[in-house]
This record gives C-alpha cells, structure tokens and sequence, in this order.
C-alpha cells in the first residue's frame, strides 16, 4: 500500500511506457507523501471490456492509507494524469485519476499492520522499511 | 458470504500452488468463523503488469471481504494469518504479500 490501478485503453502502452508509468507512481507518491517507495505497487490493465468512458484513454485508481490531505491528493491526481498523458501522448483530459482511503489499520504488509500517517509509530515503520523511508 | 480476491503474478510460486492456498484459505476463515465458508477468487497478472517500487512485482495483494465487523485486534490476527500461510505455501517473504480487510456489513447489520 499505497496500490494503483491503471486502466488503459487496449494497446496504449508498451512494456516500457508501463514501467516509466510505475517509475512515476513511485516518484510522484513518494514525493508528495514521504512515504517509502518500497510500498509502492502500480498495475496496469488493458480495459478489454471496453467499460471506460468514450474518449477516455484510461483512469487511474489509488487506494492510499487514509489521513492524506485534500491538497496532497489533488497534486497526486493531477500529477499522475499528467504522467499518463505524457508517457501515452494522449490528451490530459482523457486521463482520470481518483484515489480511495483505506483505513491503516485494515492493511498488513512486511508483516505488520500499517501505521497512521504522521504518527509516531510510522517513524519508526519508514526507519525499519527495506529503503529505509 | 465473505471473499478472498487474490492478486498473484503468473508464473510465480503462488500461481502454481492455488489448490493449496484455497485450502488453506478456507481452514482460515473457518477457524476464525466457525461454519463460515468464503469464496476464493484469483486473478493472475501477467509479467510486466505490476510493478513495485517501479520494478517487476513478485507480491501478491489478498484482499479480504468479510461479513463481519472487526476489531482491531481480531482483523490483525486475521490478516497475520493469511500472511503466514502465503510465506509458508509460497515461499516469498512477508514483504511480498499485501493483505486487506473489507468490512462488508455495518455493526448493526450482524
């Protein structure tokens, strides 16, 4: 956690357009939250069912542990659809990107919960991290 | 009735050891609800698809819909255990298994 889900419109990205978009998600999410970017997942996924939108060429779904800001995930949204857009050359518009709180405590990884965002026990969760916060 | 949806790597330990997994899955959850049985779903993601920390994923991401309400306490023992059964059937370290909890109910729906 934090998990992204990218779904892209069939063929949009190659192998390496995928990986400079898994790069930024590291980049943009560590960069607005501090949090390590050992945590980081991005999956990407082709919309085979044809559910996106006309005119959209993919959306973007963060499930990110809950005590965020407004404002850090509003830079992280249009962060992360600028990336897309950038790395698929695809109009911005067409990309979306939305993020959903979870609460820490109702996710376990590295074999421990997660802790709160800003609490004391997460200073010491992002020293004892495999990249060490 | 309460769900697993398991996100694995195709190809990896997890994927060639399912059955086994499903089993214990289901020992699990029975073990924390007795007579309770869950359902079990897998979606096997293709090399190139998932990634962390900007590499190749080897993680599995189980996520857990529970009919239950919990306490933290109890979601924590019960996370814990889905946890060791994936080091323990697949070998990978706790760093590569990512477990969560939904609640699906509202405490006055139980």
């Amino acid at each position: 956690m934090p998990f992204y889900h990218a779904l892209v419109r069939p063929e949009l990205l190659t192998l390496e357009q995928r990986q400079r978009f898994a790069a930024d998600v590291v980049e943009v999410h560590c960069d607005v939250t501090g949090a390590p970017p050992s945590f980081v997942h991005a999956l990407i996924t082709e919309d085979d069912d044809g559910t996106l939108p006309e005119g959209r060429a993919a959306t973007i779904n963060g499930t990110i542990r809950a005590g965020r800001t407004d404002a850090q995930k509003a830079e992280i949204a249009e962060r992360l659809s600028a990336a897309l857009a950038a790395i698929a050359e695809v109009e911005p518009e067409s990309v979306s990107t939305s993020t959903r709180d979870i609460q820490a405590s109702y996710t376990m990884e590295g074999g421990a919960l997660l802790p709160e965002p800003g609490s004391a026990e997460e200073q010491a969760w992002m020293a004892g991290s495999p990249t060490g916060g | 009735m309460s769900q697993f949806r398991c996100f694995i790597q195709a190809g990896s330990n997890a994927d060639a050891r399912g059955d086994e997994l499903e089993r214990r899955l289901h020992d699990h959850h029975a073990g924390h609800y007795p007579g309770e049985e869950a359902t079990v779903t897998w979606v096997a993601i293709p090399q190139g698809h998932m990634f962390t920390e900007g590499r190749q994923s080897t993680s599995s991401v189980v996520a857990c819909f529970l009919d239950h309400t919990t306490t933290l306490d109890a979601r924590e023992a019960y996370m814990r255990g889905v946890c060791d059964i994936w080091t323990e059937v697949t070998e990978c370290t706790d760093h590569e298994v990512v477990v969560s909890v939904t609640e699906t109910v509202s405490a006055n729906q139980e």
